[in-house]
């Protein structure tokens, strides 16, 4: 190792690194017009409100019912789709499933008493009626990510009849649970905070999304990645990989006001959806009504959601099929790894398949 | 708490270890031509690894700690208080102050900007299904393959001689 070149390269890792954070500020983080170009073809179906559907077709069909992917609403949902080899789109099509992925729009400031209610019962509720349409089916498929899959949980209560199968995917579920270091600080913001937020901005703006992320992990992000560039600088694909992935990193969206207060205040700071107490509309939300089939994917090695606050879901839910699969991987390896490609989405295709039948 | 001290302190004697005792002996076993450079970047990277440990174990601790979490959650309602206030100050302020020297407001900009777009919808859709249908010329004369033009009254004209005419 000599010195002066290592620095070098790290400080000019780290510069880029700086650039690319100020760019991201200047142009307010992440929008369908920043995203890099798709991996995998798709076709636009519906657009409408805050929802951008798009279709996906595999080069042969060998289940009946389509997959409706619900993806979070606080970065751009390029990360399924990241390379030909690392897509999870791509894994599915490759499986036969026939896939229509969620890409919601950034809320703008009209939206900011958008909540849970308008992005469950109308936003969602349409992708899905627009899939029915499309499909000519009765069920679809539901896999939600993260924060997808809480709407995507909430959705099942609301419309039981909708939904053939359920995947939650590393889902914020029990949020009493205390186990990430950043819930000190979660905890610590008064109400009067959340609603502040609120008042100030509208929305909760993306860049204090953004730094919730990067505060989640301040040394990684503040040199650790960049030393980690250097080490890998010769490994194939590594660096091209780590653009990609800093890129979607500074691909925030903001958070419709009312959404993020229902968020803090309800879910994560109150825990209303475990104690029974959540509601949509004025209507509380039953997970017993779910009684669909229902695969629970957690990431043991999980920093954003903690395992923990994934692992009680079937519990709570009225399905007799139900199980917590659990993967050695991170929250974002769940969708990018190359352990994940080749061992966790076959699987998740195999449980689908299985429950897959023509009586639609 | 102080099952969190020790792990910091687990991770601090990690480091102490790698930093003082690894690295300085790989790097004398270098000097004294007993062992290699692989060696020495070995033990460097490995100090560096316990480091990187450290500095997270301490940070997690920090953000544990009941005072931080209480002075950011104070610190961040005062400074959202403070923007709150400067936002309505400023909208009463220049609320009043701009009509008076003649300046647009913000929201008539974005009143405009509204008006503007839905002209441009409107004058999208009304161009969107017209298509201009190419009158045919009225000339007068038929054109031969071999360039004669046949005018109504029988006469013929080659293209060269009128090129001669104009000339």
């Amino acid at each position: 190792m000599t010195t002066m070149p290592l620095l070098n390269d790290i400080a000019g890792y780290w510069f880029d690194g700086a650039m690319r954070t100020l760019e991201a500020f200047g142009r307010g983080y992440g929008s369908p017009e920043t995203d890099p170009p798709a991996v995998t073809p798709y076709e636009i179906i519906y657009k409408s409100g805050k929802v951008s559907l798009r279709h996906y077709t595999p080069s042969e069909r060998l289940h009946k019912t389509p997959i409706l992917f619900v993806y979070a609403l606080v970065k751009r949902p390029y990360i399924l789709d990241l390379q030909a080899d690392k897509s999870v789109v791509r894994n599915l099509l490759q499986q036969g499933f026939e896939v229509y992925l969620i890409d919601w729009l950034p809320p703008t400031s009209d939206d900011k008493n958008l909540g849970f209610d308008g992005y469950v019962n109308e936003e969602l509720a349409n992708a899905v009626r627009a899939v029915q349409i499309r499909e000519d089916v009765e069920q679809v498929d539901l896999i939600g990510y993260c924060f997808g899959a809480l709407l995507s949980l909430l959705y099942t209560a609301s419309h039981p009849e909708n939904v053939k199968n359920l995947v939650t995917l590393t889902i914020p579920f029990d949020l009493g649970v205390r186990e990430l270091p950043i819930s000190n600080l979660v905890d610590a913001m008064s109400d009067a905070s959340v609603d502040l937020i609120t008042k100030v901005y509208g929305n909760c703006p993306a860049w204090m999304v953004n730094a919730n992320f990067l505060s989640m992990a301040p040394v990684h992000h503040a040199f650790d990645k960049f030393v980690g560039l250097y080490r890998n600088a010769e490994r194939d694909g590594y660096a091209e990989m780590f653009d990609l992935f800093e890129r979607w990193m500074m691909s925030d969206v903001a958070l419709a006001g009312e959404t993020f207060r229902e968020l803090v205040l309800q879910l994560s700071k109150r825990n209303a959806l475990v104690k029974g107490e959540f509601k949509l509309g004025g209507k509380k939300i039953y997970l017993k009504r779910i009684t669909c089939p229902l695969l629970n994917v957690v990431a043991e090695k999980d920093d954003v959601v903690h395992p923990q606050s994934s692992m009680p879901l079937p519990d709570y839910v009225g399905s007799s099929d139900k199980r917590n699969l659990t993967f050695p991987v991170g929250h974002l390896g769940a969708v990018v790894s190359a352990g994940a490609m080749t061992k966790l989405w076959p699987q998740i295709g195999a449980w689908l398949a299985a429950r897959d039948n023509n009586d639609n | 708490m102080s099952g969190k001290q020790s792990q910091v302190m687990g991770e601090l004697s990690k480091f102490m270890q790698a930093f003082w005792v690894e690295l300085p002996a790989a790097a004398a076993n270098k000097i004294l031509g007993k062992g290699d450079e692989h060696a020495l970047d070995k033990a460097g990277w490995k100090a560096y690894d316990a480091f990187v440990s450290l500095a997270n174990e301490a940070t997690n601790q920090l953000y544990q700690d009941k005072t931080v979490g209480s002075v950011t959650g104070q610190a961040m309602e005062t400074a959202l208080r403070v923007q709150h206030i400067g936002n309505a100050l400023t909208s009463a302020f220049f609320g009043n102050l701009w009509p008076s020297i003649g300046l647009p407001t913000a929201s008539e900009f974005a009143s405009l900007r509204t008006e503007i777009a839905a002209v441009r919808a409107e004058l999208a859709d009304a161009l969107a299904p017209v298509e201009i249908e190419e009158e045919p010329v009225e000339r007068g004369y038929t054109l031969t393959d071999d360039g004669v033009r046949i005018f109504a009254d029988g006469r013929g004209l080659k293209e060269e001689d009128d090129d001669d005419a104009a000339a």
